[in-house]
């Protein structure tokens, strides 16, 4: 019967998976237009920080460094491969490949959300080490420049920084493919269970 | 390994050392650019230089043209010269003075005549307006240019302790970082103080 057909293969979807499939494809779109970390220093400076789009504003003029440009591409693509890999292995979890899509699928959300932040704080703590600038990770902190870069010119900026929704969205998914991961282990035990009764 | 496995191996592969391949091809011939795009070399490699002379200051890859004085000093009989600047903000985004304050030096005799400041002003994306400049001078100012500028047009000033306060951000610096600045009539002006005259007649309004 189709729909029993129809309904046996909706029971075998790993929901988790198709979940975390589809939020990561939105987290790419929503991350190409807000930041997961912004830092904002009045009308004159703000810095969008986000593995897909991390850009820099200077009184309105906006430019990227290459290097991070580059970044920011791989990262998309990984994402938008690892959001389509992740909605063909929940589709058809029991296929002598899901494993594999699995694998590849789960830990791209949740390394991003890592990474992202250990190089924010490692970017944060190296301004304070190497050029003695408090730049705040969140919240408002004074921060005065290195002289050498204002040719003993005297700046003083009260910078405001802080995370952004896109990387709660990022987290979710990350959560989502990971307990993708979990219930395939379940749902294989349970199969490997029943074909052996 | 299955050819599942190895096909997503390659594609973790390719997306990874893709990207950037392309830019360092792309800038195979400034590899700092990589890093360092125009725009930030400018800033890291400091600030404007000396404003003298002047009328366009280019930094970061922005241009900035410098206020301009637009007509004549006004005086009141309190030692006070004002002053009106036109200032276009050539940005895509807004700037907010919110204070800006200095002394104001003969530059040939390195003696303070007075200290200046700027009433806030909102200036909006290629907005022009005027900058309201107001010189307080101190009661030594007269004697100063009675006794070593008579009759001169103009006055050659520096501004020295400069500070400005724009939203968020204070920029201080001394008088080596601007060139100096020029008040014509100004001494006029000051000879017209001394002389107790309220109006003079080259002087299009006097503020009282």
């Amino acid at each position: 019967m189709p729909l029993e057909q129809l309904n046996k293969h909706l029971s075998q979807i790993n929901w988790f998976g198709f979940a975390g499939g589809i939020l990561t494809l939105i987290v790419i779109i929503a991350s190409l237009y807000y930041p997961w970390w912004q830092l904002t220093i009045g009308d004159a400076v703000k810095v969008n920080v986000s593995p897909m789009n991390t850009n820099f504003g200077l009184f309105g003029t906006n430019f990227k460094i290459p290097l991070i440009y580059a970044l920011n591409i791989g990262s998309i693509l990984t994402f938008l491969c690892s959001g389509i890999i992740m909605l063909i292995y929940s589709i058809n979890p029991t296929k002598p490949y899901a494993k594999d899509l699995l694998d590849f699928a789960w830990k791209k959300p949740l390394y991003s959300v890592i990474t992202s932040t250990l190089c924010l704080s490692l970017m944060v703590l190296l301004a304070q080490a190497l050029f003695k600038m408090n730049i705040p990770l969140i919240g408002t902190a004074t921060v005065s420049l290195p002289a050498q870069f204002t040719e003993g010119v005297a700046i003083t900026v009260l910078a405001t920084a802080a995370f952004q929704w896109p990387l709660g969205l990022a987290l979710t998914a990350a959560i989502l493919c990971i307990t993708a991961r979990i219930y395939h282990k379940k749902t294989t035990q349970q199969t490997t269970t029943n074909n052996n009764k | 390994m299955n050819k599942v496995k190895l096909f997503l191996t390659v594609l973790s592969i390719l997306i990874a050392v893709m990207p950037i391949t392309v830019q360092v091809i792309r800038h195979r011939d400034n590899p700092v650019g990589l890093i360092l795009p125009p725009t930030i070399d400018d800033l890291l490699n400091g600030g404007v230089g000396d404003l003298s002379d002047a009328d366009i200051v280019s930094y970061a890859g922005m241009t900035f043209p410098l206020p301009s004085l637009s007509g004549a000093p006004m005086l009141s009989q309190d030692n006070t010269v004002k002053l009106v600047y036109t200032f276009t903000n050539p940005l895509e985004g807004t700037i907010t003075i919110v204070s800006m304050d200095a002394e104001i030096v003969c530059k040939e005799h390195n003696f303070t005549i007075g200290t200046v400041f700027v009433e806030p002003t909102t200036f909006e994306p290629h907005q022009t307006l005027d900058l309201n400049l107001t010189c307080i001078l101190t009661p030594q100012a007269t004697e100063h240019i009675k006794t070593h500028h008579q009759g001169q047009d103009i006055l050659n000033t520096e501004f020295k302790n400069f500070s400005v306060e724009l939203r968020d951000i204070k920029i201080e610096m001394d008088h080596r970082k601007l060139g100096p600045i020029q008040i014509p009539q100004l001494t006029l002006l000051l000879q017209t103080l001394t002389n107790n005259i309220t109006q003079h007649p080259f002087l299009p309004s006097i503020s009282r």
